[in-house]
């Protein structure tokens, strides 16, 4: 694990790191990858992916119209709104 | 005694008999969550009003003279990652600190359709990530038995409130051990449902396919009580199981006879403190002069699950909080110029340590390159360690185990080293793994006077009968309470 690394990861999870915090960042998922990568070298045969042990069913509900949830109820926990809408910076940069 | 160091079973039986009323019971919750939460510092929000109101109306429902359940008019605390409509739900983060849920938890509202009265929100590990509950901004739960101690994690505040009568009896949720571990630490019943047997509608996730809700309470009848309301089917939970009806109290006193309790060698020949194993083991053996017959087990794979843990949890979790960018709800960073910045500012400094590390972790093992050699090698690990239980069951009825290493560490000893936490989960996240019922029961103390469990891992839906061995280890244990 190197900045490099953590910086990329970081990136894609849209969290900033500043430059201050990248050695200690690094210096934590090298010792946590590398106790995972134990996992690597592991012989697991024929094992099967087990992804969940309930196989989810999809929900669906009966098709009738009803009383949605009131829009303000829904947006009342965003910071920044205008007309029943989110507001948010520009999105496609100049 | 102190109504509030009664039992739910005890309080139903003071309220019928009409020696104490719903809201005088509740005020004496509210004044010793005054008088105590400012040291052990389980409560993050307590609904004095609202509490207040739910006792009237459980007593008009008591009056009435109606069937009703055994938690009409019972206190309780709720950890606060289960949403509840109007009433803050922060998941003890910065990024959640001023939520107000619109809905509510499907848990919550089959205990309030009971009576049940919710007297606040419980302190933990910022959205669920940790075992001491520090990593919190509302700061450590301190554990009742000696507040230099942690309480666990993380429903540190779950189980504390109970164990320091400032609730009848909590929710908490586990996805690695986070009921187990602090019902042990804080000498109270902690239990985790099968995967699937409680609703997660309303459940902050954490780890979707391990995270489970499951109560905590001062005795195991108590827990069979709570489990007849908050558990069956939900179609509002897609992975909820539509299992027949059980009732959790029927037989349990009808003891335990020849029962076959298998002892996974590879965790009691784990690293642990000389008196966890003692009490383990003294606590087998008083079953085993009941009738109950001990054997060793196998489980090899066990010995991976805590990285094939990490790697599934921390990976679903960088899935789960990628909703929080800071635009329909959460925290929200207000100098940012793009909503690229606006998403990695927000998150940055909504995110607490533990949470980002967990994120990263997550992100860089479904990553391409990696999702291979981590992700995908660590969902062939837990087929293995289900297959591992599964054959084991082929010939015991019930596992036993340790909760956890140790008792109760001092507050900060352990919170610096990422990974020295980390591998004390070894004896917990087997369960989650393979979605297995698992329940801790006090069976002792430690030389330094700390509360110890001993945990009971079942087979599939066989929570009827983890309940019923968890009584007989209480009757032949008794239970502990702080001070006595």
């Amino acid at each position: 694990m190197d900045k490099k690394t953590v910086r990329k990861m970081a990136d894609v999870a849209n969290i900033h790191i500043d430059d201050n915090e990248l050695e200690s960042y690094v210096e934590d998922m090298d010792l946590i990858m590398g106790y995972m990568e134990q996992l690597k070298n592991l012989h697991t045969g024929e094992a099967e992916l087990k992804e969940a042990n309930s196989l989810p069913s999809n929900g669906f509900r009966e098709d009738f119209p009803h009383i949605s949830p009131d829009r303000d109820e829904l947006i009342k926990n965003a910071s920044v709104t205008q007309d029943g809408c989110f507001k948010v910076p520009v999105v496609v940069e100049p | 005694m102190s109504i509030c160091k009664k039992t739910i079973k005890e309080t139903a039986e003071l309220l019928r008999s009409k020696k104490i009323g719903t809201v005088e019971l509740t005020d004496e919750y509210l004044n010793e969550i005054r008088k105590k939460n400012p040291t052990i510092n389980s409560y993050v929000t307590i609904c004095n009003e609202e509490a207040v109101k739910a006792a009237k109306a459980s007593q008009k429902i008591l009056d009435s003279g109606e069937a009703v359940s055994l938690l009409c008019g019972i206190p309780m605390g709720l950890k606060d990652n289960i949403c509840t409509k109007d009433i803050k739900t922060t998941c003890a983060s910065n990024m959640l600190k001023s939520y107000i849920p619109p809905y509510s938890a499907t848990v919550y509202e089959r205990l309030q359709q009971e009576g049940a009265v919710l007297l606040g929100k419980l302190n933990m590990d910022e959205f669920a990530m940790g075992s001491s509950s520090e990593c919190t901004i509302f700061g450590p739960v301190r554990n009742p038995w000696n507040s230099e101690y942690v309480a666990g994690g993380s429903s540190g505040g779950s189980a504390a409130s109970v164990a320091a009568n400032l609730a009848t009896f909590s929710l908490g949720s586990d996805t690695g051990g986070s009921i187990r571990q602090p019902a042990s630490f804080c000498g109270i019943v902690g239990l985790k449902p099968t995967y699937g047997r409680v609703s997660r509608y309303g459940l902050v996730a954490f780890a979707s396919s391990l995270d489970q809700i499951g109560p905590m309470t001062k005795d195991v009848t108590d827990c069979a009580i709570v489990m007849n309301v908050i558990s069956g089917y939900d179609n509002k939970d897609s992975t909820s199981v539509n299992t027949s009806y059980e009732d959790f109290i029927e037989d349990i006193d009808s003891g335990i006879g020849r029962l076959r309790i298998g002892l996974p060698l590879e965790l009691f020949n784990s690293a642990m403190d000389d008196d966890i194993k003692g009490a383990v083991i003294s606590t087998l053996r008083r079953l085993e002069s009941q009738g109950a017959i001990l054997q060793d087990v196998s489980l090899p794979s066990i010995l991976n699950s805590v990285p094939a843990y990490y790697l599934i949890s921390s990976s679903e979790a960088s899935s789960n909080l990628a909703r929080y960018d800071g635009i329909r709800y959460g925290y929200r960073n207000e100098k940012a110029e793009t909503v690229s910045e606006l998403y990695r500012m927000s998150r940055a400094e909504g995110f607490g340590g533990e949470v980002k590390r967990r994120v990263l972790a997550g992100t860089y093992a479904l990553s391409s390159g990696y999702h291979d050699e981590l992700y995908n090698k660590a969902l062939k690990v837990r087929t293995l360690i289900s297959n591992e239980f599964s054959l084991v069951y082929e010939n015991i009825d019930i596992i036993a185990a340790p909760v956890y290493p140790t008792a109760a560490f001092k507050i900060g000893e352990k919170v610096i080293d990422p990974l020295k936490m980390l591998v004390s989960e070894i004896f917990t996240v087997g369960a989650n793994l393979a979605g297995l019922p698992a329940i801790s029961v006090p069976c002792g103390l430690s030389k330094d006077g700390l509360p110890i469990g001993i945990q009971l891992i079942g087979k599939p839906f066989s929570e009827k009968l983890m309940i019923r061995v968890g009584y007989a280890i209480e009757q032949e244990m008794g239970r502990l309470e702080i001070g006595e």
